[in-house]
């Protein structure tokens, strides 16, 4: 039976891509067999899971620049004899996000704190649509997900109401807590590195709603 | 006459699925590494976090921010003693400054000595 997809992707760097497919795919392996594939040439994911911090799933370094290798990359994704292959995405919309999104069970845009954001998510809002009208299979879901935010602040604030306005669910949001870059200096995950912390809880909540909407049912939160 | 539509990269990817759930055998995967490790099926749910700690105004008052430049090595077994402290203590956050703190007062003694010139 092929893997859950699980795809997170922005057309931004710096978005906490990277942070979110790691910690996510962490906590999920709770519960499953879990395979991160770092799709990003910058290979920060590969980096991170070399670091040896006992993190709980497999990783491999698969990034894919030209398109005559999709078939390929594909495969090796589609058989991986994982329950769930998560993806860290590159941030441009190159040929490894639309093969992500054709691919995709769930697909995550972490998005943070500033406009320049909010566009890049646009677009990659829009290269969601393309994809759920090329498959006709109304995949992939989708969540927005606010990340690296400061609520204490009105940027923070605002951004989240304008989250609600791009049509697509919006998840529970990640805070920018030096928890997340304390963890990742020392190769480990958030889960294992501050258990129990309010930055656990949040990936784990997040983790929560995304293994439901991969079971079928709805994200009510939106 | 308009010239004929460039096909997308999403429909591109569309046909390489397409064309790769057809093909026999995909190359054999090969994890960088591998640490399966699935848990529990049900694991116990995460207790409530603590709450904010009352923050030590006097400390914080007397206290500065700096940045340290030292090996990673060190850095890292900095906040393994960090977090095996936090572990101890119930689950709160790990802190490195704190570990820091009380190897100063450890060798306090001995640091005042030093800057003495003894």
């Amino acid at each position: 039976m092929p893997p859950q997809i699980l795809a997170v992707g922005n057309l931004k760097g710096g978005t906490g891509k990277t942070t979110l497919a790691v910690n996510l795919a962490a906590e999920l392996a709770g519960k499953r067999k879990v395979h991160l594939v770092d799709a990003d040439a910058q290979e920060s994911a590969t980096e991170w899971f070399q670091l040896d911090g006992g993190l709980p799933f497999t990783c491999e370094a698969l990034p894919l620049d030209d398109p005559g290798e999709a078939a390929g990359w594909i495969a090796r994704i589609t058989t991986n004899p994982a329950d769930l292959v998560v993806v860290d995405l590159p941030p441009h919309t190159g040929a490894a996000t639309a093969a992500a999104l054709i691919l995709a069970d769930l697909f995550l845009v972490p998005i943070g704190p500033s406009t320049l954001d909010i566009r890049a998510a646009a677009k990659a809002l829009d290269m969601l649509t393309e994809a759920r009208e090329a498959r006709e299979d109304g995949k992939p879901a989708a969540l927005l997900i606010l990340s690296k935010v400061d609520r204490r602040t009105a940027a923070g604030r605002e951004i989240e109401a304008a989250l609600h306005e791009m049509g697509e669910p919006v998840g529970p949001m990640v805070g920018l807590r030096s928890a997340f870059v304390d963890a990742a200096s020392g190769g480990s995950w958030i889960g294992a590195y501050a258990p129990r912390s309010v930055a656990h809880q949040e990936i784990a909540t997040l983790a929560a709603v995304a293994a439901r909407i991969l079971k079928g049912k709805k994200h009510g939160t939106a | 006459m308009a010239p004929p539509k460039r096909p997308s990269l999403v429909g591109a990817m569309k046909a390489a699925k397409d064309a790769a759930g057809r093909t026999a055998q995909p190359p054999e995967a090969a994890p960088v590494a591998s640490q399966p490790s699935p848990a529990a099926e049900t694991p116990a749910p995460l207790a409530a976090p603590p709450g904010p700690a009352k923050r030590d105004r006097s400390l914080s008052d007397r206290s500065a921010t700096t940045a340290l430049h030292i090996p990673r090595e060190q850095l890292h077994l900095l906040r393994l003693v960090a977090v095996a402290r936090a572990n101890r203590e119930g689950g709160g956050r790990p802190s490195v400054s704190n570990v820091l703190r009380e190897l100063i007062e450890a060798n306090r003694a001995a640091l005042e000595r030093e800057a003495a010139g003894g």
